[in-house]
């Protein structure tokens, strides 16, 4: 379970790194967002994985028994695909604003 | 009052100097000099127990867990640079009032001063080698600002750069090399650390720490191949050559030779590196000094030479030598601050420091004469001043070394060289008629020659009555070899190979003396090229330094975001990759076996994110988005993270209809890259994933700390009252970090809409401003 899910770690990264080379501004903001999965599916997966135990205390006891999901990474994540979202809307708007304001789609035409 | 304490009383002196001056511009420099005299004043107060072989000690903790502390060690050799720095320091400043009188940055130039002054107590007082080196920086930045004191011309800023550039470089190297010895030793604390030298001495990196410690020391006392700094510091108004280059900075890098000692010394390395450098520094500044024809290089040049002569004792070591560098020390700083304050007062009154135009000054300043008179004998090595009896010591050394011809025939050469220098630079420019310049002299006033001579006649006590100086001799070169040492101080000493040998040196020098005009104009004649230069080579290296950056900026960074990231990427690949290999370990193999589900997600997320990478067009990269995002919202839900599964459906559901709102209108992708950067950046981003995975694997190994998720765990009920603990940690442990959030957003959303906002302003301008 482990190997697959870092593959697919692995796998998520170059393509969203791929996309972050290429000029077309459009693609920055999906390289971004696929970026940002990557990122949180590399804090989910390292951490440790377990199915089906969701990290909340069961009415009745006191403290979490061992053995449910490990519930720090999942705070992480939380507040990483809020923050992210922020960033992505940022983005369009900023790319929406080159497109409209001075038709540039490409990165290399940003420079000037 | 404590010796910390008047560290910092210097400070505060300093801090105050502009503006005492200018509400007292006569008074205020001599109220300055109060607080050297008050150091030197409670150094003589401790001196009768540090004398009696107990070192005054005191330590403030300051970053105790770096085994750093603000700790205080006196012994007689810090004693004796404190006292040196002290009361020329006092000399200095009540000259500078008359020499500076006027001045429009006198204030300025106190303030400096006064830094400069304790920082270099602050060095010599320190028990700490951290704490040290923080004060031995602290002196170069403050002489930086004193030679490049006459800030409006090119050359003395250009002089003060390259002194910070050089003596800064060293004292890397001497930071480097502490470390290693803090390391090795356990210890910063400079006592520890003299007590265990076989420690030092014994260790596999002691000829890398050697090296490291010697750049520092050498290039802040400007041996050869670092001396070229140091003429060209003489760009320096005089009081501060006389200052900080005859009697304390460049003497810096002695002590800290001196101060080390039974750490570092007594093996063959040391020997070697010590005898050549110091050496040669020794012998080129004695044979290069008489011929300059400026007042200020000859003794710059002759500076050069007792600092190399300092060294070179330093490295034959044992006692008679450490003896000699004891007594040259202080017969140093007795002529050559004199001497440098004589020609700055020559100077002063002609206008010229040029030796060929003076001559003929002793009627009209008979005190300067008499001054340059006794300094110059005493440098000369005439009987019976203290010069003559560190001459003596000297010649003693190099006759008693394991090489005697060549040490000895060394020394000869450079007692020679001094002396035909001590002639040009302290009693030429008196006799003889006068010249036109010294008609034109202005007599001067008392605040010009009455320090320097009470300087220059100590040389002369100390001379006749040596007992004066016995028991600091002795005790600075116990505290130097860090054992008792017992000799005799003595102008006399018999008649001894040492004499018979002073005897040469004297009737050659006299030789040389006559002959220097003559040899000077042959010399003059002589064009010197083809020998590398180690100015030059400093300069080639500077400049060679400045097209590598450049060269360097323009490979790794551009103003194309692709390029940089490129960089990045390869770099973080690179060290990563090498950090992963390093710790080697094959990852676990699977422990769990897959469920059909998993299968299932992980390949909608793959080929989502493949599809959202070659769509042609925004709209289906944006469908390919919102499944990407769906696929991981299920994951979440698979392993547990119910509230991670709500979020990432809500925050994708509102992307993709951000997507297709805001970036509808985009064109299709054009293709923009061409096939060969395409296949570049798909080997680099495939080089990337697999590392992340490798990554991710490894991370199961790596265990740096116990996770807190147990105290999450066990408090989230009792104590927050929350049963789930994910959104206890957000609202509650964590509450601090999700305000912190909430205010990005914020700040996000406005951005946003002032984005949004002024693109369509932009696009229908007209309306706008009718409205």
């Amino acid at each position: 379970m482990e190997w697959f899910w870092a593959i697919i770690v692995g796998a998520l990264f170059a393509t969203a790194i791929f996309q972050l080379l290429r000029r077309n501004l459009a693609k920055l903001a999906i390289g971004l967002i696929l970026l940002s999965n990557a990122a949180n599916l590399l804090i989910f997966s390292s951490a440790g994985l377990t199915r089906g135990k969701p990290p909340m205390v069961p009415e009745g006891v006191e403290t979490l028994a061992a053995g449910h999901a490990d519930p720090l990474p999942q705070a992480l994540i939380l507040t990483a695909i809020v923050i992210s979202f922020g960033v992505i809307a940022f983005f369009l708007a900023l790319l929406r604003l080159a497109s409209q304001r001075l038709g540039i789609t490409d990165l290399e035409e940003l420079k000037e | 009052m404590s010796l910390p304490l008047l560290l910092l009383g210097g400070f505060v002196a300093s801090a105050l100097a502009p503006r005492l001056c200018k509400t007292l511009p006569r008074l205020g420099a001599l109220l300055l000099a109060i607080w050297p005299l008050a150091f030197a004043a409670h150094l003589f107060r401790l001196a009768p127990d540090i004398l009696a072989g107990k070192p005054f000690e005191h330590a403030i903790e300051w970053a105790p867990a770096l085994g750093i502390s603000l700790s205080f060690y006196v012994d007689e050799l810090s004693l004796l640079f404190g006292l040196m720095v002290s009361l020329v320091g006092v000399v200095v400043m009540v000259y500078a009032a008359s020499y500076l009188k006027g001045h429009a940055y006198l204030g300025r130039f106190y303030a400096m001063l006064l830094m400069f002054m304790t920082a270099m107590n602050a060095v010599v007082c320190s028990g700490n080698v951290i704490s040290l080196f923080i004060a031995w920086e602290l002196t170069g930045i403050s002489s930086y600002l004193l030679i490049g004191f006459k800030h409006d011309k090119e050359v003395p800023r250009a002089a003060a750069l390259q002194a910070l550039l050089i003596t800064t470089a060293g004292g890397l190297a001497l930071l480097a090399g502490l470390v290693m010895v803090g390391s090795i030793a356990g210890t910063y604390e400079l006592r520890e650390l003299l007590a265990n030298g076989d420690l030092i001495r014994n260790h596999d990196l002691y000829g890398w720490i050697l090296v490291l410690i010697l750049l520092g020391a050498f290039t802040k006392s400007a041996q050869f191949p670092f001396h070229f700094w140091l003429p060209r510091a003489m760009e320096a108004p005089t009081p501060i050559s006389a200052y900080l280059h005859s009697a304390t900075m460049v003497k810096l890098g002695v002590f800290l030779l001196a101060r080390f000692y039974p750490m570092l010394a007594g093996t063959p390395e040391w020997t070697a590196l010590l005898t050549f450098f110091g050496g040669v520094t020794m012998v080129m500044g004695a044979l290069r000094s008489p011929f300059q024809d400026d007042l200020k290089a000859v003794l710059a040049y002759s500076t050069l030479s007792v600092l190399g002569m300092l060294t070179f004792l330093l490295g034959l070591g044992g006692k008679v030598a450490l003896k000699a560098v004891v007594l040259v020390t202080i017969a140093h700083a007795l002529y050559k601050a004199p001497l440098f304050l004589v020609a700055g007062t020559v100077d002063h009154a002609t206008g010229t420091r040029s030796v060929r135009s003076l001559s003929g000054l002793r009627t009209k300043m008979p005190w300067t004469f008499a001054t340059g008179l006794i300094a110059g004998l005493s440098m000369l090595g005439a009987p019976p001043l203290l010069g003559f009896v560190a001459k003596e010591t000297l010649l003693d050394a190099s006759l008693a070394s394991a090489y005697p011809i060549p040490t000895t025939t060394a020394a000869a050469i450079t007692g020679i060289g001094l002396m035909a220098a001590a002639w040009v630079a302290g009693i030429k420019p008196f006799l003889g008629e006068p010249s036109t310049a010294a008609q034109r002299a202005h007599g001067v006033s008392p605040g010009f020659w009455l320090g320097p001579l009470l300087l220059a006649s100590l040389g002369l006590v100390f001379g006749l009555v040596t007992a004066l100086v016995a028991p600091w001799t002795l005790g600075a070169t116990a505290a130097i070899q860090g054992a008792p040492a017992a000799f005799k101080v003595a102008l006399w000493h018999g008649f001894t190979p040492a004499l018979a040998t002073s005897g040469i040196v004297l009737a050659l020098g006299t030789g040389l003396i006559a002959l220097r005009d003559l040899l000077k104009d042959r010399l003059d004649r002589i064009e010197w090229r083809g020998l590398p230069r180690p100015s030059t080579l400093y300069q080639q290296g500077y400049e060679a330094m400045f097209v590598v950056a450049r060269g360097l900026t323009d490979r790794t960074q551009s103003d194309s975001l692709r390029d940089n990231l490129s960089t990045i990427l390869f770099a973080f690949l690179l060290l990563g990759g090498y950090t992963l290999y390093r710790l080697g370990g094959l990852p676990s193999p699977p422990t769990v076996e897959l469920h059909w589900l998993e299968v299932g997600l992980g390949s909608i997320l793959l080929a989502a994110s493949f599809a959202a990478i070659r769509a042609r067009s925004m709209l289906n990269a944006a469908l390919m988005l919102g499944v990407v995002g769906f696929a991981m919202s299920a994951v979440f839900l698979v392993y547990g993270a119910v509230d991670l599964a709500i979020t990432q459906i809500v925050v994708d559901t509102l992307t993709v209809l951000l997507f297709v709102l805001v970036v509808h209108k985009l064109p299709r992708f054009a293709r923009l890259s061409t096939k060969k950067t395409m296949i570049r950046d798909a080997i680099l981003a495939s080089l990337a994933g697999i590392f992340m995975t490798f990554l991710v694997l490894k991370a199961h190994q790596v265990n740096v700390h116990e996770p807190i998720s147990g105290f999450f765990a066990e408090k989230a009920v009792p104590e927050a009252f929350g049963r789930n603990i994910v959104n206890v940690i957000l609202v509650d442990f964590r509450a601090l970090d999700t305000l912190g959030e909430i205010t990005v957003l914020m700040a996000g959303a406005l951005g946003v809409y002032l984005l949004v906002r002024s693109g369509e302003a932009k696009a229908k301008p007209r309306e706008v401003q009718g409205t």
